[in-house]
């Protein structure tokens, strides 16, 4: 063999035996990257990443689903409000529940539209208006007069969310808050029987329907409740709910006979029994708002908190918590009470834009004590629906 | 060849005589027109004042009249009972009386037409329908008769008659409807009436009724009465120039009663029909004024019974439309009234607008 021979030999072997290696080790070795691992390692790391990725794909996707549900229950609710004929302004249950829509508007970031029909004739094409757009997550109706309609309308949009305010009305997607009148009432029987130096108290009511009689029984539990031997005379009944004539000369007479604190729940009429009480000096007490701005006379009012109502209800349905269904709710609930007590007294003054003449601590002492035992169930009061 | 050229002469002055009517036609309309232009101009210029966007609210206010179905049987429904009181305003106008109470012979009507769908039952609902609506009308047409008698007899004048009375029916009908035909419970509205008195509802879901067929059938009927009977001749004679149809061998004393009747008799059935097509019950302040809306109507309508329902529909646009503008620009609903106020101005005083429109032309 010559020396070339040998050398080629050689170099043929070693390249033989280096393939065989590199044969044997490359699969062994990760061709990727400056840091050599072995294939299993490689192939197991490579699993397992495979895996992360795709359960944070999934994760992702969760987040963004969550994302856009927040976004949707963030995103500002539009809210309907459909008033009561009486329109804004009336100072009472329309410019009270206008106030509710304002403060959850300012507080829970809603918007709401808002509409003052003028006639009952017009509620079924209001509330029909509002419910056929879809945009609304709740439509609010105002009143009792309302119910006929709504009765109609609830049932033809089975998916709108309803409320109405002081009236039942049995629909699956209606939601009707009530007030217990008789609870406020026992408050204002409780600071006339106070005021009273004659010891004898009155009441003027609009008809003799129950509605009325449970103000009566709740305001002569109240008086009997705060001073014991008080007499309680009878209600008088204007027998109209816009008659202020009559209901101011039913509580002259009632002066006549010695009362000294009379208090209205007749609508309309219950005005001029209050200007009755200005003319007589003696204490007259309001219903459903404050009416104390009317008359320094007029001393305490029974209160539906038709703004509490509201913002309750529009609170619910922005949770997704809406039911629908009877909520009677009173005193301990806030939703009804006296304008009186200190909770309620700057809020009334704040809407109507008035000062309360000042009650003796002694009357507000009384006041505060008789809403704590209602609303810890120690006093049950009376209801004129039996 | 002949033939052909004498029928082609007659087609050229057929068509001829077609482009001068619709050309009349449109002279006649255009101060309507313009009437309404400027006023929705002005309704803006308030609604920037009163910081608006009339853009927006216009728009919302034609999209809520004519966007969609619901909106447009909305905007018919709304037109259906001025329409009615339009042609009762009309009828009396004609004959040279102004009936200004279409609103009390309405709601009378309605009143009537409710007690006769409620108490009497068991009946055929098509003699109920025909039953009820004549009762209504009936009851507008005494309604009418009474200022007919009260000038025909002491010379109380009609405008003012007609308008008290107007008051008396809404009073007289609230104190029935909160007394002896209340319905249970704490609503002023007495019972629904049977369902053989309801108007068939013609474009559902809205509450659109085939009342509207016959507030359209009426204005053709008034059209006819009034242009091609001795009787509609007769009352325009008696209206134009009472001396002169008296000394031309017409009644006019029993004319004018007629007249006041078959005025009544209209805003009656308007009245009959808005209860029997919409509400279905008698419900105390249901009308917001539509016997008043129909005077105006029927001037905007250029006292002419079909130009009524152009200007029915109008108005019953700019309610219907301003439901939904109140909504959702929160637009006070009093602009359309104030639109409606300034139609009726530029309708009424033509010489007004003629001055506006001198002036910008003698500015340019």
């Amino acid at each position: 063999m010559s020396q070339t021979t040998r050398i080629v030999a050689f170099v043929l072997i070693g390249l033989i035996v280096g393939a065989a290696i590199g044969w044997v080790v490359y699969p062994m070795m990760n061709p990727i990257g400056p840091d050599y691992v072995k294939k299993s390692v490689y192939d197991t790391l490579k699993t397992e990443s495979d895996k992360t990725k795709a359960d944070l794909a999934k994760v992702q996707a969760n987040l963004t689903a969550a994302n856009a549900q927040i976004q949707k229950l963030l995103a500002p609710k539009k809210i309907g409000l459909i008033l009561a004929t009486g329109g804004l302004g009336d100072k009472s249950f329309n410019d009270i529940a206008y106030a509710g829509c304002v403060k959850a508007k300012n507080e829970l970031g809603i918007t709401f539209d808002h509409v003052q029909p003028k006639a009952i004739a017009e509620y079924a094409g209001y509330q029909t208006d509002f419910a056929k757009t879809g945009q609304y997550a709740l439509i609010i109706c105002v009143g009792f007069d309302q119910a006929d309609a709504l009765n109609v309308t609830a049932a033809a949009y089975p998916n709108q969310k309803f409320a109405i305010i002081d009236m039942p009305v049995f629909q699956p997607n209606v939601a009707s808050l009530l007030f217990k009148a008789n609870e406020g009432s026992f408050l204002v029987g409780v600071v006339a029987a106070m005021k009273s130096k004659t010891n004898k108290v009155g009441f003027v009511g609009g008809m003799d329907i129950p509605l009325i009689r449970d103000f009566y029984v709740g305001y002569e539990a109240g008086a009997k409740w705060a001073k014991p031997g008080i007499t309680v005379y009878p209600p008088s009944f204007v027998n109209n709910w816009a008659d202020p004539t009559k209901a101011k000369e039913l509580t002259i007479s009632l002066s006549e006979l010695g009362v000294d604190a009379v208090f209205a729940a007749a609508g309309k009429s219950g005005l001029g029994a209050l200007e009755a009480a200005h003319q007589k000096g003696i204490t007259g007490l309001g219903v459903d708002a404050c009416q104390c701005y009317l008359y320094p006379e007029v001393v305490a009012s029974a209160t539906k908190r038709v703004d509490i109502a509201v913002y309750d209800v529009i609170l619910q349905t922005i949770l997704g918590k809406f039911q629908s269904g009877l909520y009677s709710k009173g005193v301990a609930e806030g939703y009804t009470g006296c304008c009186r007590l200190p909770e309620e007294e700057k809020f009334w003054e704040q809407t109507f834009s008035f000062k309360h003449s000042a009650l003796s601590s002694e009357i507000n002492d009384k006041l505060r004590q008789a809403r704590d035992k209602i609303s810890a169930g120690e006093v049950t009061v009376p209801s004129g629906f039996t | 060849m002949v033939k052909i050229e004498n029928s082609m002469k007659i087609l050229i002055v057929k068509s001829i005589k077609f482009v001068q009517l619709i050309k009349e036609s449109i002279q006649r309309i255009f101060p309507q027109l313009i009437a309404i232009l400027v006023a929705f101009l002005l309704g803006a210029i308030v609604l920037i004042f009163t910081g608006y966007n009339p853009v927006d609210a216009y728009y919302s206010m034609i999209i809520g009249a004519f966007g969609d179905i619901y909106g447009i049987g909305q905007t018919l429904t709304q037109a259906t009972p001025i329409i009615f009181t339009a042609l009762a305003f009309l009828f009396s106008f004609k004959s040279g009386l102004f009936n200004i109470g279409a609103e009390g012979q309405f709601i009378v009507g309605a009143f009537a037409a409710a007690i006769t769908g409620i108490y009497i039952k068991n009946i055929p609902s098509p003699i109920h329908i025909i039953l009820s609506i004549l009762i209504g009308a009936f009851a507008g047409g005494v309604w009418g008769l009474i200022p007919g008698i009260l000038k025909n007899k002491f010379g109380a004048h009609e405008v003012i008659t007609t308008m008290m009375l107007t008051y008396v029916a809404i009073n007289f009908t609230g104190y029935l409807v909160n007394y002896p035909f209340k319905a249970p419970g704490w609503v002023s509205q007495t019972l629904q009436i049977e369902k053989t008195a309801q108007l068939p509802r013609i474009l559902p879901p809205t509450q659109l009724s085939a009342s509207l067929i016959i507030a359209v059938l009426l204005a053709i009927i008034i059209n006819y009465i009034l242009q091609r009977t001795s009787f509609g001749y007769e009352l325009r004679a008696s209206g134009l120039n009472p001396l002169a149809a008296e000394n031309g061998g017409i009644n006019v004393k029993r004319t004018m009663l007629y007249a006041f009747i078959i005025s009544g008799a209209f805003a009656g059935i308007g009245g009959a029909g808005e209860i029997m097509g919409v509400h279905y019950r008698f419900i105390e302040g249901f009308s917001p004024g539509y016997g008043f809306d129909g005077l105006a109507v029927a001037l905007v309508g250029g006292l002419n019974p079909i130009g009524i329902i152009f200007a029915g529909l109008l108005f019953g646009a700019l309610r219907s439309g301003g439901m939904l503008m109140s909504r959702a620009t929160h637009v006070p609903l009093d602009i359309v009234t104030i639109i409606q106020a300034l139609v009726i101005i530029f309708v009424a005083a033509p010489t007004l607008l003629q001055y506006i429109l001198n002036w910008r032309r003698n500015k340019s």
